[in-house]
């Protein structure tokens, strides 16, 4: 009788916790995170009689929470990957935006540069045309300064947003902690019963945790659990946390470093995964890039540029002076160094330029040089010293001061020099269009001979503009000032001074011809046509060409970058909905299962209640049988 | 599989969201009319883009250039077009001042005419492009080329040639210097000019002038000299090379040259042969005038003065052939930029069609998209709307 009320009972008890279960899994639907959760029913043991053993009833063994461990890392790493992604991509499609948009980018004064060289090559002396060249080249310089601004902005805001995410990440791994020590007295109380909602409040956590920087777990014997991140160093150990830092690099460079715990020695570079490895991935692979390409650009059309104005000739008379401010390389001093050394980084053979930062070393004795991109050694030429620069890589190096064995500066040739570009001349005069000789064959020459405008072979030459005779003694031979024989082949030029003299035609004894500077007010154009022409002339070597080329490279590849990143991030949307789907059709509370489980559970409910009253009425018969 | 009621909702939301981020591409590519919205939808093609812009770029600017030179080559063959007119006048005022019906004051003013024409060449040839730069100043064009010193001209410009781009390694030259038009003719026939002796008495003049073997010619002075009715032909070391009867109109030839003369010698008369040299085109008109004023009212003095003439028709002669040879040389370059015009015109098209096929829009097949796409989103919400109205609570 006892034994039909208890069953009746325990199916009482067991069925009313099935339908809190239930009904906490409606409740849950929709949180986040949340884990669906099952009461296990089992059957209490029997007792043993004669016959057989006899049921005693049900029991609620535990309530289970369905999850997979499996899913639950791939949720955290894809979580890693999906945040990387969503950074990298954002900043790579700014950058992108930034580069190829008609009105922002810098197609149109690369354009208005050239065909306003080409007008001042039409009307050489109109200043309308010359103050127009001046006026696109500073349109071009302004651009250029604010594109570099935009890059640095966002470079900025890569730094604000790390310092935010190390801030998020130890607030994270701070709660894990509180969570871990929770769980592990909660596992000890009831008996190895797990805490369902702190558990899965504490994958919660770790998935955020995940989506901010790339984490491994390994669960403990208590129910805590250890993290670490992917090099390895430990985030939360049992109920203990340790926070990141940022502090500014070795350089000072302006940009942080994040280090670990109470040492200063950073870890940046061996973190990577979720927002905190997108970031430091949009520093290497968008920012970077980008504004060494930039750089690169800048410098090659000033110095091109420039040298290309010195073998000119402008209104007033003078020989070219700088067209841009020469562009200058930045060298930053470690902090950690021990001696005064300073560096200074010029261009030599600009073509030759990378886009990498560099690394320069001194041991001591001498002096070595490291492509940081690839971190293979530079060859270098040279001593540092003034006058006989460190020579590599298209990098002059000057260094003043005494340097200590161990000194490292961090070289930047490119990465801020478009920041730095201006045009060098206002006045419209200066602009050097004419070349800045002219060659004149004597009216009485007899011979064919005519002479074309000289080309300039060393604008640098001291002797440049002064004035030569070239007298033919014989149709071969020539004097020059009336002095020395030399030999006359035709269609090879007369080299003098720092020029080169084409003679067409066949000169006849006695003939002469001048070659003098061509004064102010001239009228030539064979200076303003070769700087229109620097727009299709290969200035950058390892084929990356014309400064137009090179600028439809930079936009290609910031586009390309994108491209990918937006593809790769579409990718591991694809794979984490999947990962997502996953996880909810094990773990996802389905309302409609739910209402069936309600009506299942509750019918079992009335039932055993029935069993109740059964047994009551078996009871009600007994007494009556009894008394009666 | 199971699905959770959450997953249903929200991949049904995330799914809309996706169609409507399609459609925002789709109705801004419509809006822009534009393939690609930045470089990273298409790098390849965006970089493609960019090198034929560049590459029209270009081409504008070599369209630009070919326009100026056309401009100015136009000038120079018009302004040469001038001076040939200027140089056939004074031909047919050289020969009407020959006859012999003229009387000095009818000379005098066919002279004054031609000085007229000699300033009308000078004033061409110091002719500016409207703009304040000399045509014929060379690249020295700030300032009037020439100055008249009453016997020749003297150049100030220089003799550089202005080129303008037109093509990759197409220049070409949008004038030529002044000194080489003007000041470059030789006179006489261009290998030796003859000049009568003022002193000469008889009637005796030139009346051709020619080389039968140039490689004869050593460029020597000569001297023609009549004596008695015989010639001497002597060098400039008073070597006598040739000698013979004069016979009137019959050629004398020596070391070269070939000279005939009209009319009878008096005894003593001669003549001079010398190398040619450079003369400038009004030096050359101011010498006819001059001829032209001089008296003729005796023989003698119109033995000289047709001398001067035979020798100044000559230079008349090579003189309009030199400025027609500039003339013809305006005229081919300018034949030639109008054909790179056209080939540039050509290119640019070409250029253009390849740009709007890599990035316009196909408009047709962006409308059907747009269609499409909106026609799956309302599907798709239409589906949400019923979907989420199905739950077994509604049952219970």
């Amino acid at each position: 009788m006892a034994d039909l009320l208890s069953i009746g009972v325990s199916g009482l008890l067991a069925y009313r916790r099935a339908l809190d279960t239930t009904s906490n899994n409606i409740a849950n639907a929709n949180t986040p995170g949340y884990t669906r959760q099952r009461a296990e029913l089992v059957s209490t043991p029997g007792i043993g009689a004669g016959f057989g053993f006899i049921g005693t009833g049900v029991e609620v063994a535990t309530i289970r929470r369905l999850t997979d461990g499996i899913v639950n890392t791939r949720l955290q790493s894809d979580a890693s990957s999906y945040s990387r992604l969503e950074v990298f991509s954002g900043f790579a499609s700014r950058v992108d935006s930034l580069l190829s948009d008609p009105a922002a980018g810098l197609s149109q004064p690369l354009k208005g540069l050239y065909d306003a060289a080409n007008t001042v090559a039409q009307n050489p002396t109109s200043l309308a045309a010359r103050q127009a060249f001046i006026g696109t080249s500073e349109t071009l310089a302004t651009r250029m300064r604010e594109t570099q601004s935009q890059l640095d902005q966002m470079d900025g805001e890569v730094d604000t947003r790390l310092r935010m995410t190390v801030e998020e990440i130890n607030n994270l791994t701070q709660s894990i902690a509180d969570l871990n020590g929770e769980i592990a007295f909660n596992y000890g109380q009831f008996s190895g019963q797990p805490p369902n909602d702190l558990l899965d409040r504490r994958d919660q956590l770790l998935q955020e945790l995940s989506s901010r920087v790339g984490v491994f777990t390994v669960a403990q014997e208590d129910g805590s659990i250890n993290v670490f991140t992917g090099s390895g160093q430990s985030l939360v150990i049992g109920q203990q946390s340790t926070d990141l830092g940022v502090a500014p690099d070795a350089y000072n460079s302006g940009r942080l470093d994040i280090v670990y715990g109470t040492s200063s020695a950073p870890i940046t570079a061996q973190l990577s995964g979720g927002a905190l490895g997108g970031l430091i991935d949009v520093r290497r692979e968008v920012i970077d890039p980008a504004r060494a390409e930039l750089g690169r650009l800048a410098v090659g059309i000033a110095e091109s540029f420039n040298a290309q104005h010195a073998e000119g000739m402008d209104l007033y008379g003078d020989l070219g002076g700088d067209f841009f401010v020469p562009p200058q390389g930045v060298a930053l001093a470690a902090t950690a160094n021990g001696g005064s050394a300073s560096v200074s980084v010029g261009y030599g053979d600009f073509s030759q330029l990378g886009d990498g930062d560099y690394e320069l070393r001194y041991d001591g004795a001498s002096w070595s040089l490291r492509d940081l991109r690839t971190g293979s050694a530079v060859a270098l030429t040279g001593t540092g010293a003034p006058g006989d620069p460190l020579v590599g890589d298209g990098l002059e190096l000057t260094i003043s001061g005494s340097a200590s064995a161990g000194d490292r500066f961090l070289v930047r040739p490119t990465a801020l020099a478009a920041g730095d570009i201006q045009v060098s001349i206002s006045d419209p005069s200066r602009v050097a269009a004419a070349s800045p000789l002219r060659a004149a064959a004597n009216v009485a020459n007899s011979g064919s001979a005519t002479a074309s405008t000289p080309t300039i072979d060393d604008a640098a030459n001291v002797d440049l503009l002064d004035a030569v005779d070239i007298t033919f003694t014989g149709p071969n031979t020539y004097q020059i000032n009336g002095s020395g024989s030399f030999t006359f082949t035709p269609g090879t030029p007369i080299s003098v001074n720092g020029w080169s003299l084409n003679l067409t035609g066949t000169p006849a004894a006695g003939d002469s011809f001048t070659v003098s500077a061509a004064g102010a007010n001239n009228g030539d154009n064979t200076n303003a046509q070769a700087l229109a022409g620097l727009s299709s002339q290969s200035i950058f070597g390892g084929g990356r060409g014309s400064a137009l080329q090179a600028h439809a490279g930079l936009v290609a590849s910031a586009g390309l970058r994108a491209q990918q990143a937006g593809m790769r991030l579409d990718a591991q949307a694809a794979i984490s909905a999947q990962t997502i789907a996953e996880r909810e059709s094990q773990s996802g509370v389905n309302l409609d299962e739910e209402a069936a489980d309600l009506i299942r559970l509750q019918q079992a409910y009335q039932a055993a209640a029935r069993v109740v009253q059964v047994a009551d009425t078996i009871f009600q018969t007994l007494i009556r049988a009894a008394g009666g | 599989m199971r699905v959770s009621t959450a997953l249903l909702h929200q991949s049904a939301i995330n799914r809309m969201q996706s169609q409507q981020l399609s459609l925002l591409r789709v109705q801004t590519q419509l809006a822009t009319q534009q393939k690609y919205l930045s470089a990273a939808d298409a790098p390849a093609d965006w970089a493609a883009g960019m090198g034929i812009e560049d590459l029209l770029a270009q081409t504008e600017r070599f369209q630009a250039n070919a326009a100026t030179a056309q401009h100015r080559l136009a000038l120079e063959e018009n302004a040469l077009g001038e001076g040939i007119d200027i140089l056939s006048r004074a031909r047919v005022l050289a020969i009407q001042a020959n006859s012999g019906s003229q009387s000095d004051s009818s000379r005098a003013t066919i002279a004054q005419e031609l000085r007229g024409l000699r300033d009308a060449m000078l004033a061409m040839a110091n002719r500016d492009d409207g703009q304040g730069r000399y045509i014929f100043a060379g690249t020295d064009d700030g300032n009037a080329p020439f100055t008249w010193n009453g016997a020749s001209l003297s150049y100030g410009g220089d003799q550089q040639v202005r080129e303008l781009q037109i093509g990759n390694a197409r220049s070409i030259a949008d004038g030529d210097a002044g000194s080489e038009v003007f000041q470059r003719v030789r006179n006489g026939n261009g290998t030796y000019q003859v000049s009568a002796s003022a002193g000469n008495t008889g009637g005796i003049s030139l009346k051709t002038a020619t080389v039968y073997d140039a490689s004869q010619y050593d460029g020597d002075t000569y001297t023609v000299s009549f004596s008695g009715g015989n010639y001497e032909v002597r060098d400039s070391a008073s070597v006598v090379v040739d000698s013979g009867a004069y016979t009137d109109g019959a050629a004398i030839r020596a070391r070269g040259f070939e000279l005939t003369f009209s009319n009878s010698p008096a005894d003593g008369d001669s003549f001079t042969l010398q190398p040619s040299q450079q003369q400038d085109v009004v030096a050359l008109l101011d010498k006819l005038a001059n001829i032209v004023a001089s008296p003729q009212g005796s023989a003698s003095q119109r033995g000289i003065a047709q001398t001067g003439i035979q020798q100044a028709l000559t230079e008349l002669d090579r003189a309009e052939v030199h400025l027609l040879s500039f003339q013809t040389s305006a005229g081919i370059r300018l034949g030639n930029v109008e054909d790179t015009v056209d080939t540039l015109d050509a290119a640019s098209i070409d250029a253009q069609s390849t740009l709007s096929g890599l990035r316009d829009l196909d408009i047709a097949e962006a409308a059907t998209r747009l269609q499409q796409e909106l026609l799956a989103l309302q599907a798709a919400q239409s589906a949400y709307v019923k979907v989420q109205g199905l739950s077994l609570f509604n049952y219970l």
